[in-house]
């Protein structure tokens, strides 16, 4: 009799360890999101982002070289016919416009840096960061300045380029990027240091945030080409009238 | 015994499984500190059933004060902000292993003993 009890307790315990693995289990893989990854399977994703990042490397350098051979092919066809010269020369400005080529040139490089921590809450936020919008500023000043070609952090600007602040880091290209900021530009050197640092300026500006910058005039500088996609799903181009 | 403990844990993750409960993620953790102590009893039990020493009222008493304990530690090490469940991990995953190596000792000696009788009998 006692031990039939006992083992009928036993195996009520036993019971209720089993239901709480199987719940356990459920609610872990239920809530990934939520902050419960086991260990292994954190180690799993990390391995998988690996192979994933190698694998891109090697889809770009094959990209590459097939730009090279496309553009080996174009200048022998250049070369040849007299018209498709011409059209290849225009495909390499407006390559250049849209910024899916690298670039070199003068220009200027100005590196963004947080303040100097005086403070123990000072690692906890980026200045530089949480005022992106200087650096939008700083851009468009750029720009005005005759930039022919920005980059920033090796994010070249281009016409879908956006600086916004998501979270901790400021997509650029819908990259995550963080302090300190290199800013190239490729155009007169003169011309962008002496509109970045006028009086009241956007230098001064940032510089009143107590942001460390140092523009660096240079004789050669080079800025790498967008590497994502450019798609038009809306914009499409308007028939001329006849 | 060791039978009536197989059917409930396979009994049990399945009734889990198909019957879809599930309680707030946060005391999730707790909850496995715990389940850590209710299987160091389980296993004890076990090896007391083996070594013919167990005793009911022991092993409840064990499985719930000690689960309760875990869990409770947890949370307390939580609030302080001291990793105090480290202290039922080691303490309970040692005994675990300690019960799994005496149990496994107490088994292969009897297998032996049936060996050498059925050696001797021949």
């Amino acid at each position: 009799m006692k031990k039939i009890s006992s083992m009928l307790i036993i195996g009520f315990l036993t019971l209720c360890i089993g239901l709480v693995i199987s719940i356990q289990i459920t609610t872990t893989q239920g809530s990934e999101i939520g902050g419960l990854i086991p260990y292994a399977k954190a180690q799993w994703y990390l391995e998988e982002l690996k192979q994933v990042r190698t694998e891109k490397d090697a889809a770009l350098q094959e990209l590459n070289e097939l730009e090279k051979r496309l553009e080996k092919i174009e200048t022998k066809k250049a070369n040849e016919d007299f018209i498709f010269a011409g059209v290849v020369s225009d495909l390499e400005k407006y390559k250049m416009a849209a910024g899916t080529v690298d670039v070199k040139g003068s220009g200027a490089v100005i590196t963004v840096d947080d303040p100097i921590a005086t403070d123990e809450y000072a690692d906890d936020h980026s200045v530089i960061m949480l005022r992106y919008e200087l650096l939008l500023s700083l851009v468009n000043k750029l720009k005005e300045a005759g930039a022919e070609a920005i980059s920033i952090n090796g994010q070249r600007i281009i016409v879908t380029t956006e600086i916004s602040l998501a979270g901790n880091n400021v997509n650029i290209n819908t990259v995550p990027t963080a302090p300190p900021y290199i800013i190239k530009a490729i155009g007169n050197p003169q011309t962008i240091e002496s509109t970045l640092t006028i009086r009241f300026g956007i230098i001064e500006q940032m510089k009143s945030y107590g942001l460390r910058i140092q523009i660096e005039q240079k004789d050669e500088l080079e800025i790498p080409r967008y590497s994502g996609i450019l798609k038009f799903r809306y914009a499409e181009p308007v028939e001329a009238a006849e | 015994m060791l039978v009536a403990m197989v059917i409930g844990l396979v009994g049990g993750i399945a009734l889990g499984f198909s019957l879809d409960i599930s309680y707030p993620t946060e005391y999730s953790f707790y909850i496995t500190m715990g389940l850590l102590a209710a299987i160091d009893s389980i296993v004890g039990a076990a090896r007391s059933h083996l070594e013919e020493k167990y005793n009911n009222l022991i092993f409840i008493t064990g499985f719930v004060t000690n689960a309760l304990l875990a869990g409770c530690l947890a949370y307390l090490g939580d609030r302080l902000g001291v990793p105090l469940y480290y202290a039922a991990i080691l303490v309970f995953g040692g005994r675990l292993f300690l019960n799994l190596a005496v149990i496994r000792r107490v088994l292969i000696d009897k297998f032996l003993e049936k060996k050498d009788k059925g050696i001797t009998k021949k």
